[in-house]
Formats: C-alpha cells, sequence, structure tokens
C-alpha cells in the first residue's frame, strides 16, 4: 500500500496548510534538501524533459507523455524506493504512459504506469527464471521482492 | 492494403522500427538496450525491410528524416509467434509501411525487445 498521504497528492486532497511564515518555509525547503534522496531529483528531471516532448516523438503517432501518469510514477518511487536501490531508467512508452525499468544483480523490473492506479508491473528473476506479472494497483508489496535484491 | 495479417509479408522478412534515444537504457553489464517501452503500441509503424529493397532503397530510408533516432530490426515471424498480426499499410510515400497490430502486454512488448537487433544506432 502506499505511504501515507502519498495517493493524496495525486487526487487533490492533500488538505490543508498552515502557513507559519517565510522562515519556516525557508527551513522546511533547506531540511527536505538535505535529506531528498538523489534519485528524487535525478528522476525528476528526467521526468520533466519527458514532459517537454511533442505529439509523435517516436517519429510514429505517441502522444504526449500524460502528466498524470509521470506524476503517479513519481509516487510509486517514493513509496518503494529504498536506500541503497538503484535509480531507474525513466522511459516514455509509445502510448503516453511512463516506465521505470530496472536491470541490475539478476533482475529485471519494468513498471509501465499508464495512469493512476493502471498500469503493469513485470519483473523477473534471472537467476532462478522466476517470473512475474501483475496490474499496477493500490497494492504494490509485488515489488518488495525485487527491491529488496536490488537494493542489497 | 490488408485489415488481417494475410501472409503477404513472408516470416522471414525483416521489420524495420526506429527508436529514440530515451527508449534506450543500460542493461545490467551496462551496455545499451531497447527498452521494452518501444514495442507497446497497439498498432505499431514498421517498414518491411524486403519491400524497399524491392523499391530500391534500403533501411536507410527509415532513417532519412528522423536524424536522432536509432532503428532495429526483427523478424516478422517473431510477433506473429506472440499471437500479433503483420500487416501491410502501404502509406504515401512509403510503399514498405506495414503495421505489427495486437494487444502488446509487458511480456509480448519485452519479447519484441530482446528479439530485435540493431541496424543503426546514434
Amino acid at each position: 500500500m502506499f505511504r501515507d498521504g502519498a495517493a493524496r497528492a495525486i487526487t487533490g486532497d492533500a488538505g490543508g496548510s498552515v502557513d507559519f511564515g517565510s522562515g519556516l518555509s525557508n527551513f522546511r525547503r533547506s531540511h527536505s534538501a538535505a535529506i531528498q534522496p538523489k534519485w528524487q531529483a535525478s528522476v525528476l528531471m528526467k521526468v520533466t524533459e519527458l514532459l517537454s516532448l511533442r505529439p509523435g516523438w517516436d517519429s510514429y503517432s505517441a502522444p504526449v507523455l500524460k502528466h498524470d501518469a509521470a506524476m503517479f510514477a513519481m509516487i510509486v518511487l517514493q513509496n518503494v524506493m529504498k536506500p541503497g536501490t538503484p535509480e531507474p531508467s525513466v522511459v516514455p512508452s509509445s502510448t503516453g504512459g511512463v516506465q521505470l525499468e530496472w536491470h541490475v544483480k539478476d533482475i529485471d523490473l519494468e513498471i509501465h504506469v499508464l495512469a493512476p492506479y493502471q498500469g503493469e508491473i513485470w519483473w523477473c528473476d534471472r537467476a532462478t527464471g522466476h517470473e512475474s506479472s501483475v496490474q499496477l494497483s493500490k497494492d504494490l508489496s509485488v515489488l518488495s521482492e525485487p527491491i529488496n535484491k536490488m537494493s542489497a | 492494403m490488408s485489415e488481417t495479417d494475410d501472409g503477404s509479408i513472408k516470416n522471414e522478412w525483416s521489420l524495420l522500427r526506429r527508436i529514440h534515444p530515451a527508449q534506450i537504457v543500460p542493461d545490467n553489464t551496462g551496455e545499451p538496450r531497447v527498452s521494452s517501452a518501444a514495442f507497446k503500441d497497439v498498432s505499431m509503424s514498421v517498414d518491411v525491410e524486403e519491400m524497399l529493397i524491392a523499391n530500391g532503397i534500403d533501411w536507410n530510408f527509415s532513417l532519412k528524416q528522423h536524424p536522432v533516432h536509432s532503428l532495429m530490426r526483427l523478424l516478422a515471424a517473431v510477433p506473429r509467434s506472440l499471437q500479433q498480426a503483420v500487416v501491410a499499410v502501404p502509406i504515401d510515400g512509403n510503399p514498405a509501411h506495414a503495421e505489427v497490430r495486437g494487444d502488446k502486454t509487458n511480456a509480448v512488448a519485452r519479447s519484441l525487445s530482446k528479439a530485435a537487433e540493431w541496424v543503426h544506432r546514434r
């Protein structure tokens, strides 16, 4: 399941916030920057680049990357990344989705996000031959095993 | 133009697909590989290499207007083995245009990406 509050960000149900003044805001920004994992800024930069692709970017008829798919991919990462998890490749799909993928330590993991809670998770352990594919949903527990193996 | 796979494109013929730079990712050895995300279109456009050659041109035609894209090749037999239809769809200026039609799960897209080989990589 998603960590508390994460899914609300995509649905616009984030709730109100109290303004304690610019001093606190500055502190919070600095604090966030200090504790933010490196992958966040890097992946956000890639996602931002992909959002600037124009229709037909694949030289065929690919639509632009869907904003909600891109943001949901970030939320999925926020919920499953651990210290030591390698940064994923962020790839646009010809269907307007975004695919997060890793090919490390005998693990192939691909998360194709078409829209919030829509898409597919596929992973394979090349060492054992085990392969698994499920629809993307609120339940991200299927990602525990491959993420743990990659993060070890 | 065929609406369904009538076998007019032979199994041993090659299908050419352009690849955007953002769809090339490192594999487990760090070598560049094509992402399965490049093979998810329900109606996936390709050029048939043998049809290009029959028209006196070659794979360079497929990249002529696309200076940043790479090009991959896979046999028509591969998508057919994955329950995809391979259909000739000639268009203005490209008599060799075809489509690989069918729903493409991640497993299907991945099988297509694994079977594809580089023709020209930028």
